[in-house]
Protein backbone atom coordinates (compact mmCIF):
# COMPACT_ATOMS: atom_id res chain seq x y z
CA UNK A 1 0.00 0.00 0.00
CA UNK A 2 2.93 2.15 -0.09
CA UNK A 3 2.14 3.30 -3.54
CA UNK A 4 -1.64 4.06 -2.18
CA UNK A 5 -0.17 6.43 0.62
CA UNK A 6 2.74 7.86 -1.85
CA UNK A 7 -0.27 9.24 -4.34
CA UNK A 8 -2.17 10.06 -1.78
CA UNK A 9 0.13 12.37 -0.25
CA UNK A 10 1.31 13.96 -3.42
CA UNK A 11 -2.50 14.86 -4.24
CA UNK A 12 -2.96 15.92 -0.52
CA UNK A 13 -0.07 18.77 -1.59
CA UNK A 14 -1.74 19.55 -4.44
CA UNK A 15 -4.66 20.13 -2.46
CA UNK A 16 -3.28 22.35 0.06
CA UNK A 17 -2.19 24.51 -2.72
CA UNK A 18 -5.14 24.68 -4.34
CA UNK A 19 -6.95 25.80 -1.25
CA UNK A 20 -3.56 28.13 -0.78
CA UNK A 21 -3.61 26.30 2.72
CA UNK A 22 -0.13 25.10 4.31
CA UNK A 23 0.10 21.70 6.25
CA UNK A 24 0.10 22.77 9.95
CA UNK A 25 2.85 19.63 10.90
CA UNK A 26 3.77 16.64 9.51
CA UNK A 27 1.11 14.69 7.67
CA UNK A 28 1.28 11.32 9.83
CA UNK A 29 -1.14 8.29 10.60
CA UNK A 30 -2.67 9.75 13.63
CA UNK A 31 -3.30 13.31 12.09
CA UNK A 32 -6.98 14.29 12.05
CA UNK A 33 -7.45 15.58 8.33
CA UNK A 34 -9.63 18.54 9.17
CA UNK A 35 -7.12 19.67 11.43
CA UNK A 36 -4.43 19.33 9.32
CA UNK A 37 -4.07 23.02 7.44
CA UNK A 38 -6.62 21.26 4.80
CA UNK A 39 -10.09 22.68 4.68
CA UNK A 40 -13.08 21.70 3.50
CA UNK A 41 -13.11 22.49 -0.08
CA UNK A 42 -9.74 21.00 0.34
CA UNK A 43 -10.68 17.76 1.29
CA UNK A 44 -13.07 17.60 -2.05
CA UNK A 45 -10.99 18.61 -4.30
CA UNK A 46 -8.45 15.71 -2.74
CA UNK A 47 -11.32 13.19 -3.13
CA UNK A 48 -12.35 14.36 -6.62
CA UNK A 49 -8.56 14.25 -7.72
CA UNK A 50 -7.54 11.17 -6.19
CA UNK A 51 -11.13 9.97 -8.26
CA UNK A 52 -8.98 10.70 -11.23
CA UNK A 53 -5.96 9.11 -10.67
CA UNK A 54 -7.38 5.65 -9.31
CA UNK A 55 -10.80 5.66 -11.15
CA UNK A 56 -12.95 5.20 -8.02
CA UNK A 57 -14.83 7.45 -5.35
CA UNK A 58 -15.27 5.32 -1.82
CA UNK A 59 -17.28 7.60 -0.55
CA UNK A 60 -19.74 6.97 -3.31
CA UNK A 61 -19.24 3.50 -3.45
CA UNK A 62 -19.72 2.88 0.33
CA UNK A 63 -23.20 1.50 1.69
CA UNK A 64 -22.35 2.09 5.03
CA UNK A 65 -21.40 5.55 5.26
CA UNK A 66 -18.02 6.19 6.98
CA UNK A 67 -16.30 9.24 7.41
CA UNK A 68 -12.60 9.11 7.72
CA UNK A 69 -11.40 11.11 11.04
CA UNK A 70 -7.76 10.32 10.86
CA UNK A 71 -4.88 10.24 7.60
CA UNK A 72 -4.81 6.39 8.30
CA UNK A 73 -8.29 6.20 8.68
CA UNK A 74 -8.58 7.95 5.27
CA UNK A 75 -5.85 5.30 3.47
CA UNK A 76 -8.10 2.32 4.72
CA UNK A 77 -11.45 3.65 3.29
CA UNK A 78 -9.12 3.75 0.22
CA UNK A 79 -7.57 0.71 0.38
CA UNK A 80 -10.68 -0.90 1.17
CA UNK A 81 -12.63 -0.35 -1.81
CA UNK A 82 -9.54 -0.60 -4.05
CA UNK A 83 -11.11 -3.54 -6.21
CA UNK A 84 -13.71 -1.19 -7.48
CA UNK A 85 -10.90 0.46 -9.60
CA UNK B 1 -43.23 43.36 20.57
CA UNK B 2 -39.91 44.49 18.91
CA UNK B 3 -35.90 42.49 19.59
CA UNK B 4 -35.77 44.88 22.64
CA UNK B 5 -38.80 44.07 24.16
CA UNK B 6 -37.70 40.19 23.76
CA UNK B 7 -34.10 40.50 25.58
CA UNK B 8 -35.87 42.83 28.70
CA UNK B 9 -38.10 40.19 29.15
CA UNK B 10 -34.78 37.94 30.20
CA UNK B 11 -35.21 37.26 34.00
CA UNK B 12 -31.11 36.30 33.90
CA UNK B 13 -29.99 39.65 33.36
CA UNK B 14 -26.32 38.84 33.87
CA UNK B 15 -25.74 35.48 31.89
CA UNK B 16 -24.28 36.18 27.87
CA UNK B 17 -27.54 35.28 25.64
CA UNK B 18 -24.89 35.55 22.82
CA UNK B 19 -21.75 34.37 22.68
CA UNK B 20 -18.73 33.75 20.10
CA UNK B 21 -14.76 33.22 20.23
CA UNK B 22 -14.32 36.73 21.08
CA UNK B 23 -16.95 38.57 22.37
CA UNK B 24 -20.07 37.84 24.61
CA UNK B 25 -23.20 40.03 25.54
CA UNK B 26 -26.09 39.87 28.33
CA UNK B 27 -29.05 41.89 28.75
CA UNK B 28 -26.94 43.99 31.03
CA UNK B 29 -24.54 45.37 28.59
CA UNK B 30 -27.39 46.00 25.84
CA UNK B 31 -29.49 48.07 28.31
CA UNK B 32 -26.22 49.74 28.74
CA UNK B 33 -25.26 50.33 25.33
CA UNK B 34 -29.13 51.35 24.21
CA UNK B 35 -28.63 54.24 27.57
CA UNK B 36 -25.32 55.36 25.79
CA UNK B 37 -26.62 55.87 23.20
CA UNK B 38 -29.93 57.13 23.26
CA UNK B 39 -29.21 60.17 21.67
CA UNK B 40 -27.62 59.05 18.48
CA UNK B 41 -30.58 56.09 18.33
CA UNK B 42 -32.74 59.26 18.52
CA UNK B 43 -31.20 60.48 15.41
CA UNK B 44 -31.42 57.35 13.51
CA UNK B 45 -35.26 56.99 14.82
CA UNK B 46 -37.25 56.60 11.12
CA UNK B 47 -33.93 56.19 9.37
CA UNK B 48 -32.91 53.89 6.61
CA UNK B 49 -29.69 52.12 7.94
CA UNK B 50 -27.65 49.39 6.62
CA UNK B 51 -25.34 47.43 8.97
CA UNK B 52 -22.30 45.76 7.17
CA UNK B 53 -20.19 44.10 10.48
CA UNK B 54 -17.57 41.32 10.15
CA UNK B 55 -18.08 40.57 13.70
CA UNK B 56 -21.57 38.53 14.55
CA UNK B 57 -21.93 39.50 17.97
CA UNK B 58 -21.16 42.91 16.63
CA UNK B 59 -24.01 42.81 14.14
CA UNK B 60 -26.55 41.10 16.65
CA UNK B 61 -26.27 43.91 18.97
CA UNK B 62 -26.98 46.46 16.71
CA UNK B 63 -30.08 44.44 14.90
CA UNK B 64 -31.24 44.78 18.64
CA UNK B 65 -30.39 48.15 19.15
CA UNK B 66 -32.51 49.61 15.79
CA UNK B 67 -35.18 46.58 15.55
CA UNK B 68 -37.84 49.11 16.36
CA UNK B 69 -36.39 52.89 16.10
CA UNK B 70 -35.19 52.86 12.33
CA UNK B 71 -37.52 52.77 9.23
CA UNK B 72 -35.44 49.88 7.28
CA UNK B 73 -32.55 47.79 8.55
CA UNK B 74 -30.34 46.77 5.66
CA UNK B 75 -27.99 43.40 6.77
CA UNK B 76 -25.03 43.53 4.13
CA UNK B 77 -22.60 40.68 3.62
CA UNK B 78 -19.03 41.98 5.28
CA UNK B 79 -17.70 40.41 2.07
CA UNK B 80 -19.74 41.84 -0.75
CA UNK B 81 -17.40 44.21 -3.28
CA UNK B 82 -17.62 48.38 -2.88
CA UNK B 83 -19.67 48.49 -6.08
CA UNK B 84 -22.27 45.98 -5.17
CA UNK B 85 -22.80 47.39 -2.03
CA UNK B 86 -23.18 50.58 -3.58
CA UNK B 87 -26.20 49.13 -5.57
CA UNK B 88 -27.90 47.58 -2.45
CA UNK B 89 -27.53 51.15 -0.58
CA UNK B 90 -29.09 53.42 -3.58
CA UNK B 91 -31.66 50.28 -4.43
CA UNK B 92 -32.85 51.01 -0.58
CA UNK B 93 -32.12 54.79 0.08
CA UNK B 94 -29.73 54.13 2.87
CA UNK B 95 -29.09 57.31 4.96
CA UNK B 96 -26.41 55.89 7.19
CA UNK B 97 -24.59 52.90 7.24
CA UNK B 98 -23.21 51.19 10.27
CA UNK B 99 -19.76 48.97 10.64
CA UNK B 100 -17.34 47.61 12.50
CA UNK B 101 -14.44 47.87 9.68
CA UNK B 102 -15.73 50.55 7.39
CA UNK B 103 -14.31 54.14 8.01
CA UNK B 104 -16.46 56.83 10.03
CA UNK B 105 -19.44 54.34 10.68
CA UNK B 106 -19.71 53.55 14.22
CA UNK B 107 -22.06 54.26 16.62
CA UNK B 108 -19.89 56.92 18.35
CA UNK B 109 -19.02 58.52 15.05
CA UNK B 110 -22.39 60.05 14.68
CA UNK B 111 -22.20 63.30 15.83
CA UNK B 112 -25.81 64.59 17.25
CA UNK B 113 -24.57 67.75 18.87
CA UNK B 114 -25.65 70.04 16.25
CA UNK B 115 -28.99 68.57 16.10
CA UNK B 116 -31.54 71.45 18.31
CA UNK B 117 -34.03 69.04 19.96
CA UNK B 118 -34.68 65.42 19.43
CA UNK B 119 -38.31 64.64 19.77
CA UNK B 120 -38.75 62.28 22.86
CA UNK B 121 -41.06 59.37 21.10
CA UNK B 122 -40.90 56.45 21.96
CA UNK B 123 -43.81 54.35 19.51
CA UNK B 124 -42.17 51.62 17.91
CA UNK B 125 -41.80 51.72 14.18
CA UNK B 126 -42.65 48.42 12.40
CA UNK B 127 -38.98 48.13 10.94
CA UNK B 128 -38.49 46.53 8.06
CA UNK B 129 -35.71 44.42 7.63
CA UNK B 130 -34.34 43.95 4.01
CA UNK B 131 -31.48 40.69 3.52
CA UNK B 132 -29.17 39.75 0.77
CA UNK B 133 -30.27 36.65 -1.38
CA UNK B 134 -28.47 34.99 -4.05
CA UNK B 135 -31.86 33.95 -5.62
CA UNK B 136 -32.65 31.45 -8.27
CA UNK B 137 -30.17 32.55 -10.63
CA UNK B 138 -26.79 33.05 -8.22
CA UNK B 139 -27.37 36.77 -8.79
CA UNK B 140 -27.77 38.68 -5.47
CA UNK B 141 -31.43 40.15 -5.22
CA UNK B 142 -32.66 42.03 -1.82
CA UNK B 143 -35.37 40.47 0.44
CA UNK B 144 -37.81 42.58 2.65
CA UNK B 145 -38.97 41.09 5.21
CA UNK B 146 -40.86 42.36 8.79
CA UNK B 147 -40.01 40.80 12.13
CA UNK B 148 -43.05 39.13 11.83
CA UNK B 149 -42.48 37.31 8.38
CA UNK B 150 -39.01 36.33 10.06
CA UNK B 151 -40.55 34.91 13.24
CA UNK B 152 -43.16 33.21 11.89
CA UNK B 153 -41.66 29.69 12.51
CA UNK B 154 -40.41 30.21 15.50
CA UNK B 155 -41.12 27.81 17.91
CA UNK B 156 -42.03 29.51 21.51
CA UNK B 157 -40.27 29.47 24.61
CA UNK B 158 -39.85 26.08 25.95
CA UNK B 159 -39.73 26.25 29.99
CA UNK B 160 -39.02 22.66 30.56
CA UNK B 161 -35.46 22.57 28.31
CA UNK B 162 -33.23 25.35 27.98
CA UNK B 163 -31.84 25.24 24.22
CA UNK B 164 -28.47 26.48 23.88
CA UNK B 165 -28.31 27.09 19.61
CA UNK B 166 -24.92 27.12 17.77
CA UNK B 167 -24.61 28.55 14.62
CA UNK B 168 -22.22 28.21 11.98
CA UNK B 169 -23.67 30.37 9.37
CA UNK B 170 -22.88 34.51 9.82
CA UNK B 171 -25.54 36.41 10.24
CA UNK B 172 -26.36 38.16 7.08
CA UNK B 173 -27.54 35.36 5.68
CA UNK B 174 -31.23 34.33 5.95
CA UNK B 175 -30.36 30.88 7.84
CA UNK B 176 -28.06 33.07 10.47
CA UNK B 177 -30.99 35.39 11.44
CA UNK B 178 -33.66 32.16 11.69
CA UNK B 179 -31.36 30.82 14.47
CA UNK B 180 -30.86 34.26 16.14
CA UNK B 181 -34.23 35.58 15.97
CA UNK B 182 -35.07 31.67 17.25
CA UNK B 183 -32.78 32.07 20.34
CA UNK B 184 -33.99 35.92 21.05
CA UNK B 185 -37.61 35.35 20.89
CA UNK B 186 -37.46 32.00 22.73
CA UNK B 187 -35.32 33.04 25.56
CA UNK B 188 -32.37 30.78 24.77
CA UNK B 189 -29.32 31.12 24.22
CA UNK B 190 -26.93 31.35 21.12
CA UNK B 191 -23.45 30.47 20.26
CA UNK B 192 -22.03 31.78 17.19
CA UNK B 193 -18.65 31.93 14.96
CA UNK B 194 -16.64 34.47 13.90
CA UNK B 195 -15.54 34.42 10.24
CA UNK B 196 -12.26 33.42 10.89
CA UNK B 197 -13.24 30.46 13.03
CA UNK B 198 -11.91 27.43 12.03
CA UNK B 199 -14.58 24.46 12.63
CA UNK B 200 -12.54 23.03 15.20
CA UNK B 201 -12.28 25.68 17.09
CA UNK B 202 -15.99 26.20 16.53
CA UNK B 203 -16.42 22.16 18.12
CA UNK B 204 -14.40 23.46 21.38
CA UNK B 205 -16.53 26.65 22.00
CA UNK B 206 -19.80 24.72 21.12
CA UNK B 207 -19.02 21.37 23.45
CA UNK B 208 -17.90 23.72 26.43
CA UNK B 209 -21.16 25.94 26.13
CA UNK B 210 -23.49 22.96 25.85
CA UNK B 211 -24.68 23.44 22.90
CA UNK B 212 -27.39 21.03 22.05
CA UNK B 213 -29.18 22.61 18.88
CA UNK B 214 -27.28 22.74 15.52
CA UNK B 215 -28.26 23.30 12.01
CA UNK B 216 -25.88 23.21 9.51
CA UNK B 217 -24.84 22.76 5.67
CA UNK B 218 -24.84 18.68 4.61
CA UNK B 219 -21.30 19.43 3.94
CA UNK B 220 -20.65 21.29 7.32
CA UNK B 221 -22.35 18.40 8.66
CA UNK B 222 -19.70 15.58 6.84
CA UNK B 223 -17.07 17.83 8.28
CA UNK B 224 -18.16 17.42 11.56
CA UNK B 225 -18.46 13.86 11.78
CA UNK B 226 -14.66 14.41 10.17
CA UNK B 227 -13.58 15.16 14.04
CA UNK B 228 -13.14 12.92 16.26
CA UNK B 229 -14.47 15.64 19.05
CA UNK B 230 -18.16 16.02 17.43
CA UNK B 231 -19.09 12.99 19.11
CA UNK B 232 -18.85 15.24 22.64
CA UNK B 233 -21.87 17.31 21.40
CA UNK B 234 -24.57 17.27 23.70
CA UNK B 235 -27.22 17.79 20.69
CA UNK B 236 -31.06 17.06 21.25
CA UNK B 237 -31.69 18.44 17.73
CA UNK B 238 -30.02 19.03 14.59
CA UNK B 239 -31.02 20.57 11.55
CA UNK B 240 -29.53 20.57 8.07
CA UNK B 241 -30.49 22.67 5.37
CA UNK B 242 -29.00 24.66 2.39
CA UNK B 243 -28.22 21.90 0.13
CA UNK B 244 -29.49 18.44 -0.72
CA UNK B 245 -29.53 16.25 2.12
CA UNK B 246 -28.89 12.77 0.65
CA UNK B 247 -29.56 9.32 2.33
CA UNK B 248 -25.35 9.15 3.24
CA UNK B 249 -25.37 12.12 5.40
CA UNK B 250 -28.70 11.63 7.07
CA UNK B 251 -28.26 7.99 8.14
CA UNK B 252 -24.62 8.66 9.40
CA UNK B 253 -25.89 11.49 11.55
CA UNK B 254 -28.53 9.39 12.54
CA UNK B 255 -25.48 6.67 13.82
CA UNK B 256 -23.51 9.03 15.40
CA UNK B 257 -26.17 11.53 17.20
CA UNK B 258 -29.01 8.03 18.76
CA UNK B 259 -30.76 10.50 21.19
CA UNK B 260 -31.30 13.47 18.68
CA UNK B 261 -34.19 14.55 17.17
CA UNK B 262 -32.63 15.09 13.34
CA UNK B 263 -34.98 17.33 10.63
CA UNK B 264 -33.57 18.21 7.66
CA UNK B 265 -35.32 21.56 6.21
CA UNK B 266 -36.26 22.89 2.35
CA UNK B 267 -36.57 26.58 2.10
CA UNK B 268 -37.21 28.59 -0.47
CA UNK B 269 -36.04 32.27 0.02
CA UNK B 270 -37.62 33.69 -2.58
CA UNK B 271 -40.84 31.79 -1.69
CA UNK B 272 -40.39 32.58 2.02
CA UNK B 273 -41.55 29.79 3.01
CA UNK B 274 -40.35 26.30 3.37
CA UNK B 275 -40.82 22.52 5.02
CA UNK B 276 -39.16 19.86 7.44
CA UNK B 277 -38.67 16.50 6.88
CA UNK B 278 -38.30 14.69 10.09
CA UNK B 279 -38.11 11.20 9.08
CA UNK B 280 -34.37 10.75 8.49
CA UNK B 281 -34.75 9.90 5.02
CA UNK B 282 -33.89 11.99 2.01
CA UNK B 283 -36.35 14.40 -0.12
CA UNK B 284 -40.19 14.59 1.08
CA UNK B 285 -42.95 11.87 1.61
CA UNK B 286 -45.68 12.02 -2.00
CA UNK B 287 -47.94 13.14 1.04
CA UNK B 288 -46.58 16.50 1.23
CA UNK B 289 -47.39 16.85 -2.52
CA UNK B 290 -51.26 15.17 -2.12
CA UNK B 291 -52.49 16.73 0.98
CA UNK B 292 -50.12 19.98 1.53
CA UNK B 293 -48.26 20.45 4.91
CA UNK B 294 -49.82 23.41 7.53
CA UNK B 295 -49.37 26.49 5.65
CA UNK B 296 -47.66 25.47 2.74
CA UNK B 297 -48.82 24.25 -0.68
CA UNK B 298 -46.89 22.33 -2.77
CA UNK B 299 -47.27 21.53 -6.80
CA UNK B 300 -44.79 19.91 -9.69
CA UNK B 301 -44.60 22.07 -12.67
CA UNK B 302 -44.37 21.10 -16.28
CA UNK B 303 -41.17 20.68 -16.28
CA UNK B 304 -40.93 18.96 -12.99
CA UNK B 305 -39.64 22.00 -10.26
CA UNK B 306 -41.30 22.43 -6.99
CA UNK B 307 -44.07 25.07 -6.97
CA UNK B 308 -45.35 26.41 -3.63
CA UNK B 309 -47.26 28.68 -2.11
CA UNK B 310 -47.78 29.51 1.56
CA UNK B 311 -49.45 32.67 3.94
CA UNK B 312 -46.01 32.88 5.30
CA UNK B 313 -44.31 34.76 2.90
CA UNK B 314 -41.77 37.60 2.38
CA UNK B 315 -43.41 40.87 1.70
CA UNK B 316 -41.40 41.17 -1.43
CA UNK B 317 -38.25 41.77 -3.50
CA UNK B 318 -36.69 45.32 -3.65
CA UNK B 319 -37.41 46.20 -7.41
CA UNK B 320 -41.09 44.87 -7.34
CA UNK B 321 -40.11 41.70 -8.66
CA UNK B 322 -43.66 39.12 -8.07
CA UNK B 323 -42.87 37.09 -4.91
CA UNK B 324 -45.23 34.31 -3.73
CA UNK B 325 -48.44 35.27 -2.17
CA UNK B 326 -51.16 33.18 -0.49
CA UNK B 327 -52.72 33.25 -4.00
CA UNK B 328 -50.18 32.49 -6.21
CA UNK B 329 -47.86 29.53 -6.32
CA UNK B 330 -43.97 30.62 -7.06
CA UNK B 331 -41.70 28.22 -8.90
CA UNK B 332 -38.94 26.94 -6.57
CA UNK B 333 -36.78 26.38 -10.28
CA UNK B 334 -36.01 23.08 -7.71
CA UNK B 335 -36.14 19.99 -10.07
CA UNK B 336 -38.12 17.02 -8.38
CA UNK B 337 -37.75 13.27 -8.86
CA UNK B 338 -40.86 11.32 -7.96
CA UNK B 339 -39.90 7.37 -7.58
CA UNK B 340 -43.02 5.63 -5.57
CA UNK B 341 -44.16 7.04 -2.29
CA UNK B 342 -40.73 9.43 -2.44
CA UNK B 343 -39.63 12.71 -4.08
CA UNK B 344 -36.45 13.89 -4.16
CA UNK B 345 -34.66 16.91 -5.14
CA UNK B 346 -32.72 16.70 -8.43
CA UNK B 347 -30.65 20.22 -8.26
CA UNK B 348 -31.41 23.65 -10.00
CA UNK B 349 -33.26 23.64 -12.97
CA UNK B 350 -31.34 26.81 -14.53
CA UNK B 351 -27.96 25.03 -13.73
CA UNK B 352 -26.81 26.90 -10.90
CA UNK B 353 -24.44 25.09 -8.95
CA UNK B 354 -24.78 24.46 -5.32
CA UNK B 355 -21.42 24.64 -3.27
CA UNK B 356 -21.92 23.39 0.06
CA UNK B 357 -24.48 26.08 0.33
CA UNK B 358 -23.53 28.55 -1.96
CA UNK B 359 -25.22 29.41 -5.14
CA UNK B 360 -22.80 30.02 -8.14
CA UNK B 361 -24.38 31.14 -11.54
CA UNK B 362 -21.76 28.78 -14.07
CA UNK B 363 -22.77 31.69 -16.47
CA UNK B 364 -21.55 34.47 -14.49
CA UNK B 365 -18.24 32.90 -13.64
CA UNK B 366 -17.74 31.96 -17.64
CA UNK B 367 -18.11 35.77 -17.95
CA UNK B 368 -15.65 36.60 -15.49
CA UNK B 369 -12.93 34.27 -17.04
CA UNK B 370 -14.13 35.44 -20.43
CA UNK B 371 -12.49 38.98 -19.20
CA UNK B 372 -8.94 37.35 -18.93
CA UNK B 373 -6.58 37.96 -22.20
CA UNK B 374 -6.39 34.71 -23.59
CA UNK B 375 -9.30 33.64 -23.03
CA UNK B 376 -11.56 32.57 -26.12
CA UNK B 377 -14.91 30.43 -24.78
CA UNK B 378 -15.10 29.10 -21.42
CA UNK B 379 -18.05 26.49 -20.51
CA UNK B 380 -18.65 26.24 -16.41
CA UNK B 381 -20.04 23.21 -15.01
CA UNK B 382 -20.48 21.11 -11.87
CA UNK B 383 -18.04 18.42 -11.02
CA UNK B 384 -20.24 16.19 -8.76
CA UNK B 385 -19.00 15.41 -5.47
CA UNK B 386 -19.16 12.96 -2.86
CA UNK B 387 -18.47 15.03 -0.31
CA UNK B 388 -19.46 18.67 -1.08
CA UNK B 389 -22.58 18.54 -3.75
CA UNK B 390 -20.50 19.93 -6.26
CA UNK B 391 -17.32 21.28 -7.16
CA UNK B 392 -16.94 23.99 -9.98
CA UNK B 393 -15.18 22.93 -13.10
CA UNK B 394 -14.63 24.84 -16.09
CA UNK B 395 -13.24 24.34 -19.93
CA UNK B 396 -11.37 26.73 -21.41
CA UNK B 397 -10.67 27.99 -25.11
CA UNK B 398 -7.36 29.70 -25.02
CA UNK B 399 -6.15 31.50 -27.99
CA UNK B 400 -2.71 29.91 -29.48
CA UNK B 401 -0.33 32.68 -28.62
CA UNK B 402 -1.85 32.74 -24.97
CA UNK B 403 -1.13 28.74 -24.72
CA UNK B 404 2.39 28.22 -24.39
CA UNK B 405 2.51 30.92 -21.36
CA UNK B 406 3.70 29.07 -18.85
CA UNK B 407 1.38 30.24 -15.74
CA UNK B 408 -1.19 31.00 -17.39
CA UNK B 409 -3.63 28.90 -15.94
CA UNK B 410 -2.20 30.25 -12.09
CA UNK B 411 -2.39 33.65 -13.30
CA UNK B 412 -6.40 33.32 -14.67
CA UNK B 413 -6.66 32.10 -11.24
CA UNK B 414 -5.36 34.41 -9.25
CA UNK B 415 -7.73 36.93 -10.82
CA UNK B 416 -10.56 34.87 -10.38
CA UNK B 417 -9.96 35.13 -6.98
CA UNK B 418 -9.89 38.90 -7.35
CA UNK B 419 -13.46 39.00 -9.12
CA UNK B 420 -15.42 36.25 -7.18
CA UNK B 421 -16.22 35.18 -4.35
CA UNK B 422 -13.88 32.31 -3.32
CA UNK B 423 -16.31 29.67 -3.97
CA UNK B 424 -17.02 30.64 -6.91
CA UNK B 425 -13.25 30.00 -8.33
CA UNK B 426 -13.73 26.94 -10.54
CA UNK B 427 -11.53 24.26 -8.88
CA UNK B 428 -10.00 22.66 -11.58
CA UNK B 429 -9.13 24.10 -15.67
CA UNK B 430 -9.06 22.61 -18.84
CA UNK B 431 -7.87 23.29 -21.53
CA UNK B 432 -9.34 22.34 -24.75
CA UNK B 433 -10.01 22.62 -28.63
CA UNK B 434 -13.69 23.78 -28.96
CA UNK B 435 -16.84 24.09 -26.67
CA UNK B 436 -19.70 22.14 -27.75
CA UNK B 437 -22.42 25.25 -29.09
CA UNK B 438 -26.07 24.17 -29.78
CA UNK B 439 -27.96 25.26 -32.55
CA UNK B 440 -28.19 29.09 -31.02
CA UNK B 441 -24.98 29.39 -30.75
CA UNK B 442 -25.45 29.29 -26.75
CA UNK B 443 -22.82 26.61 -25.13
CA UNK B 444 -24.76 23.34 -24.75
CA UNK B 445 -25.10 22.65 -21.43
CA UNK B 446 -26.13 18.80 -20.94
CA UNK B 447 -28.19 17.37 -17.83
Amino acid sequence: MNNLRELVVTVFNEALELTDSELINVLEDDTVLLESGLDSLGFAILVARLEEELNYDPFSIMEEPVYPTTFKAFLDVYAQYADHA
Amino acid sequence: MILMDFILSRSETSLPFLLSTKKSVNVDEIKQKRFDYQQTLAFLRGKNVALCFQSNVELAIHIILLDGIVNRLLILPPDSLPEQRKDYLSSTDTEKVLSDFLEASSLADINTQSLVSLKNETNKIPTQWVLTTSGTTGVPKLVKHTLKSLTRTVKASNKEHHFVWGCLYHLHRFAGIQVLLQSLVANNQMVIIESADHLSSMLNLFIRHHVNCLSATPTLWRNILMLPKSKYLPLSQLTLGGEIADDNILSALTVAYPNTKIRHIYASTEAGVGFSVVDGLAGFPITYLNDGLDKVKLKVSDKNTLLIKSTANASGYIGGEKIANQFDYIDTGDVLNIEGERCYFMGRENGTINIGGNKVNPEYVEQVLMTFPGVSLAYVSAKKSSVMGSLVQCQLVVAASFQKQPDFIKQLKTYCKTQLKSYMVPVFFQVVDHIKLNNTGKISRNE
